[in-house]
């Protein structure tokens, strides 16, 4: 064969020595033992390369009728939006927005630190330098005695 | 009217699923030789009937199984090396060392002895692996398109293009060591080894 490689025609000319003598005796073992057996199981009705197309067949009835049944369950539940549009198309929007509202009012809440977040860049300062360095809050002026 | 013997492969594996037993009969006179040609390659010598006349018994129980457009050769073979790997997870069978791969008719001679020794198929059988050997033997000795020996190995395509790659860059070393070695070796292992120590 033409796209087999050359370098290794040997092998091909070596395997063909090799040939093997037709053994009688084995035959006859493997007629003997076929024989025995049943006859091969009666083909099935649907040959094993056609059985893609009944199946998709019934793949694509399935489809239709489940979309239908869905069409037909959704059209009989009831008006409940109080807006009065129809109810038969689920608010999934509404349904996300109130799983989460909790979530976001806790990221809502300020955090202690971030409190300061709100004042002025000084107070702040402040903030950070207290808590690095607390130091004692500074005693009240003397009181002068009013003149006289 | 067609004999038995005249008929194709397809034909008669459709008339033996039918039940006509004579024309399983034909298909099995037809490729008993290469059936254990091939197995004997990987197995010995009573162990190899063994393996054929089971090979031979399941094809015929899974006939119905068969589809036309496939090669019988290869759905044969496919059966015979799933048994021979079956058989070797159970360890029922004992794979054949590289040094004793036998040529069927024996060497009168010493010289052909040392000729044996240095055959192709017994280089490959030593310096490749089990599934190296069986692909380039199905490949090069059976005359196997790379699609079917990938079937009979339960491969792709692909994998069976790459271990066949793989498998000649060892052969080519191999034999290029050997002809390096033992120069007068070349001519007498044909054109392969002197084509290979060239490149």
């Amino acid at each position: 064969m033409s796209h087999k490689h050359d370098e290794f025609d040997g092998f091909r000319r070596e395997a063909d020595t090799l040939r093997e003598p037709f053994s009688p005796s084995l035959h006859a073992r493997v007629m003997r033992r076929v024989k025995d057996e049943p006859i091969a199981p009666i083909e099935p009705v649907l040959a094993p390369a056609s059985w893609r197309r009944p199946v998709l067949a019934g793949f694509a009835v399935a489809v239709v009728l489940t979309t239908a049944t869905a069409v037909w369950w959704k059209s009989t539940l009831p008006v409940t939006t109080p807006g009065g549009s129809p109810a038969q198309f689920v608010n999934v929007t509404g349904w996300i927005g109130e799983a989460i509202t909790p979530l976001r009012e806790k990221l809502d809440e300020p955090l202690p630190a971030m409190a300061y977040l709100d004042q002025d860049a000084a107070s702040f300062g402040q903030f950070v330098v207290r808590q690095l360095d607390p130091w004692p809050a500074p005693a009240a002026p003397p009181v002068s005695p009013p003149r006289q | 009217m067609l004999t038995h013997a005249e008929k194709d492969d397809a034909t008669l594996a459709r008339l033996a699923k039918s039940g006509e037993l004579r024309a399983f009969d034909e298909l099995a006179r037809r490729y008993q030789s290469p059936l254990i040609r091939f197995i004997h390659r990987r197995v010995r010598g009573s162990d190899a009937e063994d393996v054929a006349q089971e090979t031979f018994v399941k094809a015929y129980r899974s006939l119905h199984q068969y589809r036309p457009g496939r090669a019988f050769k290869s759905w044969l073979f496919a059966i015979a090396y799933h048994e021979m790997i079956d058989r070797h997870r159970r360890r029922d069978l004992k794979y054949e060392p590289a040094d004793e791969f036998i040529i069927r008719d024996d060497p009168s001679s010493e010289a052909d002895r040392a000729d044996r020794k240095t055959s192709l198929w017994s280089i490959a059988k030593r310096v490749l692996n089990d599934e190296q050997f069986t692909a380039v033997w199905l490949f090069y000795a059976e005359q196997l398109p790379a699609g079917e020996v990938a079937t009979i190995m339960g491969r792709s395509w692909v994998s069976v293009k790459v271990l066949l790659h793989r498998a000649r860059g060892v052969l080519a070393r191999h034999l290029k060591e050997a002809s390096f070695l033992d120069p007068s070796s070349a001519s007498s292992q044909g054109s392969a080894v002197a084509k290979v120590s060239q490149r």
